[in-house]
Formats: C-alpha cells, sequence, structure tokens
C-alpha cells in the first residue's frame, strides 16, 4: 500500500466554542456546557479547562472546581448547524471522510479536490476555511494513519497542527505512554501497566498470545498499532452500530410508574432516531444507575428485527423487571438499541440488493451546489456517546 | 384566576391552540394551553411546541388575574359542546381548570402556568401590513421542492428574501431538496426589508399556510430575533426560525442556454400526468426527445409495460435526448397558470429551467425552477 496522508480533524471544546462564539459575554469566561443540576459536563471552554473541568465529570464537581463556572444549557441544533458547516468544508476537499462524532472526522486527503501532494497543506487550509467560515478553531494531526492522526491532533491543542511524517513515526512511538491510544481506558492501562507495560513500545516485547490473554481481542490490535502499522480504511459510510438515550435525573427515580414513563419516553426518542435512518433493531439494552453509583445493563435480543416502538417500549419495559427498579433508588435510565440494520427481511433483501447493484438503473443528479453538503449522522437528543462494538 | 367570556371567541381561540399543542412532546405541559390574564379586560390564549406558537388576545371579564393550563384538546372539547354562549373559567386548587356554563360545570386537570415556556416576545415588534394572499401564493409555488431529508436541516425549509422598499417591495422565496430548486418572486408592497433573508421551516410553514388560508386579505408580518411572526386579527403566529444558512442557490441557477423549448403547460401537464402512470416508481424518470417542432416522451418500466406522448412544441434546433423526474415536472407545471411553459436546456446533463412564458416576467415578479435531469 502506498503511503497514505490521513488527517484527524477535532474542533477545540466544540460546544462550548460555539457558545462562546455566538454569546460574546462568555467570551474569556470559564464555560461548561450540560445540565445545571447533577447533570455532566458535555463541553468545557479552555478557560474552563485551566480549572480542571473536564467533559463527562458531574457538574456538582465542576461548580466546586471553578465556583465562577459560567454554565450553559446545550442547545444541539446550534452545534449540529455549525458540524455540518465543518463537514461540507471536508466533502469540499475528499468524499473520503469519516464522521466520528459532531466535531471529529477522520480525513483521506492522499487524493484530495485541491490536488494538493502535502497532507499539512491540505490540514492548513482546512482549519483556514473552518476558521473563515464558522469563526470556530480545530486541530489536526496529519499521519500516514488513523491511529497516528488521532494521537497528533491531540498533541497541541487548541488551534494545533501536527504532522508525524512516515520517517518520524518510529520516534514518536517511543514517547507515548500506553494510555495515549483510544480504546486504551483507565480499566484496559491498569491492566497492561500491571503486567509492565508502561510505554507502547513494551508491547512489542509481547507475543499476541500473551497480550490477547492480558486483553481479549484488542491484543491483536495493539501490538500492531505497537509498531506504528494500522491500514484500518477511512470508512465515510461507517454503520452505526447503536443507538442509545440516556439521562440522568435531578431527583432519585423510585417510583415504579414514573420509571417506567421515563423507559417510554427514552425508547420513543431511539425509534424516532431508527424512523428517521430507515434502520431498525434487534436488541434492546436497559441501563440503570442505583443512587450509590453501582451501573448495571440488562439486554434481550427478538428473534426479529424491528423499530415498532410499542413493541421496543414493551420488551425495555419488561428488562426493568430484571432490576431493582423501585426498590432501589435510581440516578440514571439509559436505553439503547443494538443490532441495527437497515432492511427488516435480511436474507431476501440481500439477494435483491445484488441485482440492483448488476443493473445500473437510472441516476437523479444532483444540483451543482460548491460545496455539496452532506451533514454528518445526528445524534438523537440526550445522547450517549456509544461506542461501537 | 377567573374570568367570564363568549364562548365563540374562546373557541376560536382554543381551535387555533390545539392545532399547535405538542401531545407527542415529553414536556406535558406543551399539551396544554395556556390562559393568563393581561389587564382587567384581556386574556391571552398561548400554545406552543416550542418551535411554533400561537397566541389570541380576547376581551373578557377578568374577575381575579393570574393564569392556568390545562390540555388544549380537551378544554376546547369540552367549549365547544357547551350548551350556553357565556361561560365562566377559573384556576381552581391543584391547578383544576374549573368551567362554569349555565348548569354545567366541568374541572379539567391543569399544570401550574409558571411552569409554560416563555413566549416569543412580539408586543414590541415592529409589525409590517402586507397582502396575504401573496405571501400565500409565495409558499404554494416553493413548498413542494423543500427537502425531506430531516438530516439536511438547511434545506427542510424555504428562504425568505423581501427587497425594494415601500411601493416597489417585493418578496422572493426559494427552496431545493437538492435536485431541483424552486424560486418565486412576487411584488409585496408594504414589506420590511429581509436581506439576507431567513429560513421559515417546514412545518412553521404548513400553520402560516393555514393561518393565511383563514384570514382573507390584509395580514401584518415580522421578523426579529430569530422568530418570524404573522398577526391576523387578534392571532400572532410565531415560528422559531431555522439557524441554519441557506444555500447560495443562484448559483445553480443557469444564467442561459443553449435550447429553449416553447410548449403548451396543459398539453405537456396531461402528457405527464398520463406517462408516470407506466414509469418507476422509484425514480419517476421519464425520457424526453426533442426535435425541431415536436417533443416525444418515453417511459419504458420492464415491470408494467411502456408509453409514448408526442407533443408539438416551439423548437428549432438540433435534436436532444434528456431524462427527467416526472414527478418534478408535474409539481412545477401545476403551480404555473400561464397558457405556455418555456423549458430551457444546456446539455443533457446539466440543469433545465421551466417557467411560465410570461411577458411580465422580471425582477420581483418571476417564477421558475431549476430541475436537475436524469442519467438514463
Amino acid at each position: 500500500m502506498p503511503v497514505r496522508r490521513i488527517l484527524h480533524v477535532d474542533m477545540d471544546a466544540f460546544f462550548a466554542s460555539v457558545e462562546q462564539r455566538d454569546r460574546p459575554e462568555l467570551r474569556g469566561q470559564p464555560v461548561a456546557v450540560g445540565g445545571t443540576h447533577r447533570g455532566v459536563v458535555a463541553a468545557a471552554s479552555y478557560e474552563a479547562r485551566k480549572f480542571g473541568v473536564r467533559s463527562a465529570i458531574p457538574m456538582s464537581r465542576a461548580l466546586t472546581l471553578c465556583p465562577q463556572l459560567r454554565v450553559v444549557p446545550p442547545d444541539f441544533a446550534r452545534y449540529k448547524a455549525a458540524s455540518e458547516q465543518v463537514f461540507a468544508i471536508f466533502r469540499q476537499v475528499t468524499p473520503l471522510v469519516e464522521p466520528l462524532s459532531l466535531d471529529e472526522a477522520y480525513l483521506d486527503v492522499t487524493e484530495n479536490a485541491w490536488n494538493q501532494p502535502l497532507g499539512v497543506e491540505v490540514a492548513r487550509r482546512i482549519k483556514q476555511e473552518i476558521k473563515s467560515q464558522t469563526g470556530l478553531t480545530a486541530s489536526a494531526g496529519v499521519a500516514p494513519n488513523k491511529f497516528l492522526a488521532k494521537i497528533a491532533s491531540g498533541w497541541r491543542k487548541p488551534d494545533g497542527l501536527t504532522v508525524i511524517a512516515p520517517e518520524r513515526v518510529e520516534h514518536f512511538l517511543t514517547q507515548l505512554p500506553i494510555d495515549a491510544l483510544w480504546g486504551v481506558g483507565p480499566v484496559t492501562a491498569k491492566k497492561l501497566r500491571a503486567a509492565g507495560l508502561e510505554r507502547l513500545q513494551d508491547v512489542r516485547t509481547r507475543s499476541e498470545e500473551d497480550l490477547t490473554q492480558l486483553v481479549g481481542s484488542f491484543g491483536r490490535l495493539l501490538l500492531r498499532l505497537a509498531y506504528g502499522e494500522d491500514d484500518r480504511p477511512v470508512e465515510p459510510h461507517r454503520e452505526r452500530k447503536s443507538v442509545g438515550s440516556e439521562t440522568t435525573y435531578p431527583s432519585d427515580l423510585l417510583d415504579k410508574v414514573r420509571i417506567q414513563d421515563e423507559v417510554r419516553s427514552l425508547t420513543q426518542e431511539c425509534c424516532d432516531w431508527l424512523v428517521r435512518h430507515g434502520q431498525f433493531a434487534r436488541t434492546v439494552t436497559l441501563k440503570v444507575r442505583y443512587d450509590n453509583f453501582q451501573t448495571i445493563t440488562r439486554s434481550e435480543s427478538g428473534e426479529s428485527v424491528t423499530r415498532d416502538p410499542v413493541q421496543l417500549t414493551q420488551r425495555a419495559i419488561a428488562l426493568l423487571d430484571k432490576t431493582s427498579a423501585g426498590q432501589r433508588p435510581i440516578r440514571l435510565l439509559g436505553v439503547s438499541l443494538h443490532g441495527l440494520t437497515d432492511d427488516d427481511q435480511p436474507a431476501v433483501q440481500a439477494h435483491a440488493r445484488s441485482d440492483k447493484a448488476a443493473t445500473t438503473g437510472p441516476l437523479q443528479l444532483s444540483l451543482p451546489f460548491e460545496p455539496v453538503a452532506h451533514p454528518p449522522p445526528p445524534a438523537p437528543r440526550r445522547r450517549h456517546p456509544h461506542q461501537a462494538e | 384566576m377567573e374570568f367570564r367570556i363568549e364562548k365563540a371567541a374562546l373557541l376560536q381561540a382554543l381551535y387555533y391552540a390545539q392545532g399547535i399543542a405538542d401531545r407527542k412532546s415529553t414536556m406535558p405541559i406543551l399539551a396544554n394551553v395556556l390562559l393568563r390574564s393581561d389587564g382587567p379586560d384581556r386574556i391571552t390564549v398561548a400554545a406552543t411546541d416550542l418551535n411554533i406558537t400561537v397566541t389570541t388576545e380576547l376581551p373578557c371579564e377578568v374577575s381575579s388575574e393570574g393564569g392556568l393550563t390545562a390540555s388544549a384538546k380537551h378544554l376546547h372539547d369540552i367549549v365547544k359542546s357547551l350548551p350556553s354562549d357565556k361561560l365562566s373559567l377559573r384556576r381552581a386548587d391543584n391547578n383544576y381548570a374549573e368551567l362554569v356554563s349555565g348548569k354545567a360545570n366541568y374541572k379539567v386537570v391543569g399544570l401550574p402556568d409558571r411552569d409554560f415556556p416563555k413566549l416569543p416576545p412580539h408586543k414590541d415588534v415592529q409589525f409590517y401590513r402586507v397582502d396575504g394572499a401573496v405571501l400565500r401564493d409565495l409558499i404554494a409555488k416553493t413548498f413542494f421542492s423543500i427537502s425531506a431529508d430531516e438530516t439536511r436541516s438547511h434545506l427542510n425549509g424555504v428562504l425568505l428574501e423581501c427587497d425594494g422598499d415601500g411601493e416597489q417591495a417585493f418578496a422572493r422565496m426559494v427552496s431545493t431538496d437538492g435536485h431541483r430548486l424552486s424560486k418565486c418572486e412576487r411584488p409585496l408592497p408594504g414589506a420590511p426589508k429581509l436581506m439576507p433573508g431567513v429560513v421559515i421551516p417546514r412545518r412553521g410553514l404548513i400553520e402560516l399556510r393555514r393561518a393565511l388560508e383563514g384570514s382573507g386579505g390584509n395580514v401584518e408580518i415580522a421578523s426579529h430575533n430569530q422568530y418570524f411572526y404573522l398577526r391576523t386579527g387578534a392571532t400572532v403566529l410565531s415560528v422559531r426560525l431555522t439557524e441554519a444558512s441557506f444555500p447560495p442557490y443562484e448559483q445553480v441557477i443557469p444564467r442561459d442556454h443553449q435550447r429553449r423549448v416553447v410548449v403548451k403547460r396543459s398539453e405537456l401537464f396531461d402528457a405527464l400526468k398520463r406517462i408516470v402512470l407506466v414509469a418507476s416508481e422509484k425514480t419517476w424518470g421519464v425520457r424526453m426527445n426533442i426535435a425541431s417542432g415536436q417533443m416525444r416522451i418515453e417511459s419504458d418500466n420492464p415491470d408494467l409495460g411502456q408509453g409514448r406522448e408526442e407533443l408539438d412544441v416551439g423548437y428549432q434546433g438540433v435534436d436532444c435526448n434528456i431524462g427527467f423526474n416526472a414527478k418534478y415536472m408535474i409539481e412545477l407545471l401545476s403551480e404555473i397558470d400561464t397558457p405556455e411553459v418555456q423549458l430551457e436546456l444546456n446539455g443533457d446533463l446539466d440543469p433545465g429551467v421551466l417557467r411560465p412564458l410570461d411577458d411580465k416576467q422580471g425582477v420581483g415578479n418571476q417564477y421558475l425552477g431549476v430541475i436537475m435531469p436524469m442519467r438514463l
């Protein structure tokens, strides 16, 4: 495979930056986007980060760390609009854009619309375009593959641009601690450290079997990454594997009827997403966090796929019986749907699809707008960023 | 809170309210109508789904000030069937709304009015009196080409721009779904300047259209702080505008053309409506062959059969073959009311323009549709 030029572009403190852009009184202030009471921080401005305020920490903790924090309720419609503008810029450069979320994407710019041979120049121009069209800043990483590009973009933030040229990869790898890797969270990192693996390079000293015993199927990829190898392509149409919605409640829930209502509305949100995206789901998962933060999940898979809200809601509510709902106070409820597919009769449809591919039917052309705007898949409200399994 | 009011007036306001109130929302109060006193002799009746809000001010006798909310649908249905022409409504304990009319007495479950979402402020907004029929016409002529793809919020509405001053003012609406675009300009004396324009979402247009249909002639409009307002009598409809910006539409309207075909509107319309019966239900694609003096439209659907139509047209030049989605043409033609239309073409993969053949077309008064062809 010839050397690729992969970009990872990550908007800086995205939600918070959009708020600061639209509300001048917030500029230069520590800002956190999220629910005011018992919610978690969805995004923190760089001013807030100086105080230790980070995404995903409870808002109450954020306010203790930084009492003058300006807490802003999220307005996803505006973030989505900004995200659409950013993705339109990406798609102007290359169709090979893989969205990771509203504010983050991989781009394969080995070939690009600007005929620019240097990845760093493409990145610089994209950053400029984003700045001039949206007033927001992004950090970019340029590398020969996805995993290095992602690490590079996080190297200098905000408004950073880091390049890992192919000949510098080896040098770069020597600096990396084990948990710099995407996919290595606190739990995996702890396991690896316990086995004496501090730096990514240390992984090379172990065999694939050893690593698999340690961290499961991730071991194989881990070993490849330790050598800086990653040939995963940038996938513009990577299928989403799950959709979910969850909420932390202002006060703990104990009333069974109320809990059922909440599960119903969470399931409805997921079903709305299915309908909007022409998808069906096989598995329903219910997540419950009790008042002592103990979190459990209960799942159930159907024989066939569906997007019928009545059926899915019934199944989600039935899962409540496998929890202590009604007996123990509940702090958080979440519903997610897995096993997504875009056809409700997989076998038949697969056949029909191959037929369709064989004959090229008439094709409706699109108006020549510049750029062709195709926003990233939208997230349902109160979305929890599920990781694809 | 307590007031006494004419049944007919309240019923009309509740009718508007229950059309907007959102029964499917996860916020239960959105299914409710808000009734709030506005001094000793007026109340405001309001409902919202957070994007669209309707408020009506009604004269009445307020005996105690305050507010209440109750299910818009139920209150409407009960008031509608009450026996006498007058009724009193009051807020009872536990937020119940209590209705008394003649010997009928009803209590409807309610929620505190302080929990009702804040209403878009229109009291200090300057309204402009314009002809509602023109707005209705603009909506009808652009509504059908709004994108149905909800992931493209910037295309899920119509761009409204107003330009020119006083008597010379005109309004322009543009919509596109990425495959076709409709643009309509009409004189609208008295319109406020709206440059750059605003994007009114599809749902809002449906409600505006409904309100305009009931209004007859003159209405008042305003655009202020992310809202578009329409006042008809005592009722104000507020529509939250789409925040995303509309694409630069001028760049996809061809400036000139190599081929110009003039054809009778009704002949083309009828021929397309027939031939679409044998077109593919997935693509609605039909083939057009245009030669000097003649247009042939063909459809060939392996599942169903074939069809062919021939029309006399005004065209001189080289033959050309081009494919179009027949539905796109039909929807556009059904909004054109001139006896003849003009189809402007370049290459067989370039956008085509269909417009009424009309001497009066010009800036401030024109209608056109841009349609991308199909590759057959």
